[in-house]
């Protein structure tokens, strides 16, 4: 089954924010936000919506499948 | 020009808006007081707090659960008065070990403090603790019902041991996978 890849702590970073700080803005624990980076949760369409509207980009650029 | 749900545009009433779809409450701008965010700082660090307190507390009180039922079975319960009061200390500690594990605490708390305290990650950990602790209590189960012949229990001690044993799986976990998150 591939794997879920994702740029979220690239996207994070380019904008200087930390974990609190995004997990802040879309209404979820800062342990959200980082096992999402660390790739140990995948989220839900919701959150991945989410994350993708507070990081200015789209799901598609933060997540991907890897084959 | 085509205007895209995440550009800046008038909303009806004269602010600008970031144009996200009201339900997703992620950030929204406006013209007085900028970008605001859907919580606030205080509510996030809380939670944060809180959680973090949760994960190291739940596998300490699954240890005390688990001294308390060797020391419950080193000394059997009669039919006194005081046997009685054991017997309803259990039930006691277990129904609030249950609901903590089922309601993730918190419960005086603001209704934004609970929900990011029980938010999506948190709600995968549960369902991954619950699983683990309904497997551990069929185990047991089948343990005893084999070990029936050997050593024959009464159903309290049946049905004790089967709590026990499942609330304490599901408790550990829970609070393993909460640390990692935390990590």
């Amino acid at each position: 089954m591939p794997e879920l890849a994702n740029r979220l702590r690239d996207a994070r970073e380019a904008r200087h924010w930390t974990q609190a700080e995004l997990a802040m803005r879309i209404g979820v624990s800062r342990k959200t936000v980082n096992t999402v980076e660390n790739g140990v949760f995948v989220p839900s369409t919701i959150i991945a919506l989410k994350l993708a509207a507070a990081l200015g980009t789209t799901v598609e650029a933060l997540f991907s499948l890897r084959e | 020009m085509a205007m895209n749900r995440f550009t800046p545009h008038n909303s009806l009433d004269g602010r600008v808006t970031f144009g996200l779809p009201n339900h997703l409450g992620v950030t929204y701008f406006d013209f007085q007081q900028g970008y605001k965010p859907m919580t606030n700082v205080t509510d996030s660090a809380v939670a944060d707090r809180l959680g973090r307190r949760r994960a190291r507390l739940l596998p300490v009180m699954a240890l005390v659960f688990l001294t308390q039922q060797m020391a419950f079975f080193a000394n059997p319960p009669a039919e006194r008065l005081v046997d009685h009061v054991r017997i309803g200390a259990w039930v006691m500690l277990s129904v609030v070990l249950l609901v903590v594990l089922q309601t993730g605490g918190g419960w005086f708390r603001s209704r934004a403090v609970r929900a990011m305290l029980n938010d999506e990650a948190t709600l995968a950990n549960r369902a991954n603790a619950t699983q683990w602790g309904f497997l551990t209590a069929m185990a047991m189960g089948i343990v005893l019902y084999v070990l029936q012949g050997a050593a024959p229990m009464g159903p309290r001690e049946v049905i004790h041991l089967i709590v026990s044993a499942g609330l304490i799986a599901a408790l550990i976990r829970f609070g393993m996978l909460e640390r990692r998150g935390y990590a």
